[in-house]
């Protein structure tokens, strides 16, 4: 009797905060393109609503693989920025650059850009050099995670600037504005582009969302419940990946929002992924749609790309977290 | 099926050091088996080997058998369903306890089709036999070691396992706890039948406590069996390089364990 009583009033008040979140979410689509001097109807169909939702499905695809890193390896501070993950997928769009190989690839009915797919590979090619040092050194430690997601990061970074040394002006330009992370979009291409994967990547999150707590208690304790720890761990790198991957290609390494998120998120409602899952990626998306629209007007003659904003906001909160833990 | 676990010839070496050498044991259903030897002489190993953890992909020799069947040939999920495993706990579990012990039926659990009438009623009924209700709506963390090592002992009955692989489950608890998880043990193991594989520290438990007694030293078994025998021969004083003195309780009559402290080979004369 206990059991019933206090689960269903714990899940009543979360489904509360998960429908003010979403009330609060559509509001803020809504109200941000308004912000700001505009002269027509068009600059609002084309530049600001696209723009709104791109940052929006960004923010929640970027909150979402923070929170799927945070729970396969067990510690709050792991997210595409820290993992290096970000790092690797910008080489990958750099790589692809450089060489000016891109192009559209047909699959079926989806056109494919050539950098999504540099991009995936140089995320799938991080991520994969981080889980394999933690998991040889340290068993996951926050130190030797850390240490390397920044080593790796660091890697990817100095390629970078030797692609962007060697580029022609134009190439050098291209990947430069990659590095920055900004939400820059003409219309619904890109909006659309991401749309599939994001919602798929949701729901692949939220079918597991029961596997992804038991990861959070570590190997141990998963292994012992009955998880296939090695299989759910490769899917869930590679849907992260490919997740990281479409949302850099488009808006560039947009630093933090992946470990601010669902750090917030937990303090309000709890670990259990059912109902973090949701939350963390619609307050994410919410997140990054407010940060956009001040990136975008806070000075009157520039707008700035928004990966300034989330990353001067994110480093002193992520000295925060590496304290607090200390 | 009588016999839930056979271990034949099991060998193990990570970094070219070998763990466990050439083991073989087996455990019935309703056994109670602790297995004792000093830091590092593979007890751990052994349970997580049997576990699943550490993965065959270091050097592994040898067969383990669960019911009778040789153990790759069930999932990980039907694994679960015969043996569990609980590691010593740290504190960053942050769920409420109710999330958490629902987390147990896991194993038992399709995406397709779950029946949570029953997952609840296992776990409604654990919860009062083991007497956690007070602690439903509070989260892991915030409870003290012992009520901790409590509610992790009642996810894994809520499992629903045949046998029960516990990792020092005692370590770091007040004598309080230590006796009240030492019950529950007991109680596991004669009111539910769950065999019980217990690696402990605790040499008075092992005595009391256990059917049979195993004892590891540099990764093997050097002994299995029961504690009359173990009285009998000097293999304690082997093992841990100290001599011991048994004695029986005078309340009790129940057989107890202490370090000869005035003998040759300890530290006072």
């Amino acid at each position: 009797m206990i059991t019933k009583t206090i689960t269903k009033n714990n899940n009543h008040s979360k489904y509360y905060m998960l429908i003010l979140l979403i009330v609060f979410a559509i509001i803020t689509i809504i109200i941000c393109p308004f912000i700001g001097q505009y002269d027509g109807r068009e600059i609002l169909e084309i530049f600001r609503f696209p723009r709104v939702l791109t940052a929006f499905l960004a923010g929640f695809g970027l909150s979402l693989s923070g929170l799927i890193f945070q729970n396969i390896f067990t510690n709050e501070l792991a997210c595409p920025y820290t993992l290096g993950v970000s790092s690797g997928a910008s080489l990958g769009v750099a790589f692809i650059s450089y060489f000016h190989l891109s192009m559209a690839i047909h699959v079926f009915s989806l056109t494919i850009p050539s950098t999504y797919i540099g991009s995936f590979f140089g995320a799938m090619i991080s991520v994969s050099a981080v889980y394999s040092i933690t998991k040889y050194y340290g068993g996951f430690k926050s130190e030797i995670l850390l240490l390397s997601g920044v080593a790796i990061g660091l890697f990817f970074s100095g390629l970078i600037l030797l692609l962007q040394y060697l580029s022609d002006a134009t190439s050098a330009i291209n990947i430069l504005r990659w590095t920055i992370g900004g939400i820059e979009v003409v219309g619904f291409d890109s909006f659309l582009l991401m749309l599939p994967f994001v919602v798929i990547s949701f729901i692949f999150a939220l079918l597991n969302f029961e596997e992804l707590n038991l990861l959070s208690l570590g190997e141990e304790i998963s292994i012992s419940r009955g998880l296939n720890v090695s299989k759910i761990r490769i899917h869930l790198f590679i849907i992260t990946s490919l997740l990281i991957a479409i949302i850099i290609s488009e808006c560039g390494p947009i630093g933090f929002i992946g470990l601010i998120i669902p750090h917030i998120s937990r303090l309000i409602i709890g670990y259990n992924n059912k109902f973090l899952i949701p939350f963390s990626t619609i307050l994410g998306g919410s997140f990054l749609v407010f940060c956009d629209t001040i990136a975008r007007t806070l000075f009157t003659n520039i707008e700035l790309p928004v990966g300034i904003i989330t990353t001067i906001v994110g480093g002193p909160f992520f000295l925060y977290l590496l304290l607090k833990k200390k | 099926m009588n016999k839930i676990l056979e271990i034949k010839n099991l060998s193990l070496s990570i970094n070219s050091k070998n763990l466990l050498k050439n083991i073989s044991l087996s455990i019935n259903k309703g056994e109670f088996f602790t297995l004792v030897g000093p830091n590092g002489s593979g007890k751990s190993s052994l349970l997580k080997v049997i576990m699943g953890i550490i993965s065959t992909a270091h050097k592994f020799k040898g067969e383990v058998l669960l019911e009778g069947k040789n153990k790759n040939i069930y999932n990980q999920k039907e694994i679960a369903t015969i043996i569990t495993y609980l590691p010593q706990i740290n504190s960053s579990n942050h769920f409420f306890v109710d999330e958490f012990l629902k987390m147990s039926r896991y194993a038992h659990r399709n995406r397709f089709n779950s029946s949570k009438k029953e997952d609840e009623n296992i776990v409604k009924q654990i919860v009062e036999v083991l007497n956690i209700g007070p602690f439903l709506g509070r989260t892991i963390s915030s409870l003290s070691g012992g009520e901790q090592q409590k509610i992790y002992l009642a996810a894994s009955i809520i499992q629903q396992p045949k046998l029960l692989l516990l990792d020092e489950p005692n370590t770091f608890l007040d004598p309080k706890y230590q006796y009240e998880i030492n019950l529950l043990l007991k109680r596991i193991n004669r009111e539910m039948k769950v065999s019980i594989l217990l690696a402990t520290h605790d040499l008075n438990m092992a005595l009391i406590q256990s059917d049979k007694i195993l004892i590891l030293k540099n990764g093997e078994l050097i002994f299995n069996g029961i504690s009359d025998d173990l009285k009998k021969s000097d293999i304690l004083s082997t093992v841990f390089e100290r001599k011991f003195c048994f004695s029986n309780n005078p309340n009790t009559n129940q057989i107890f364990i202490l370090p000869d402290t005035f003998s040759d080979s300890g530290e006072k004369k």
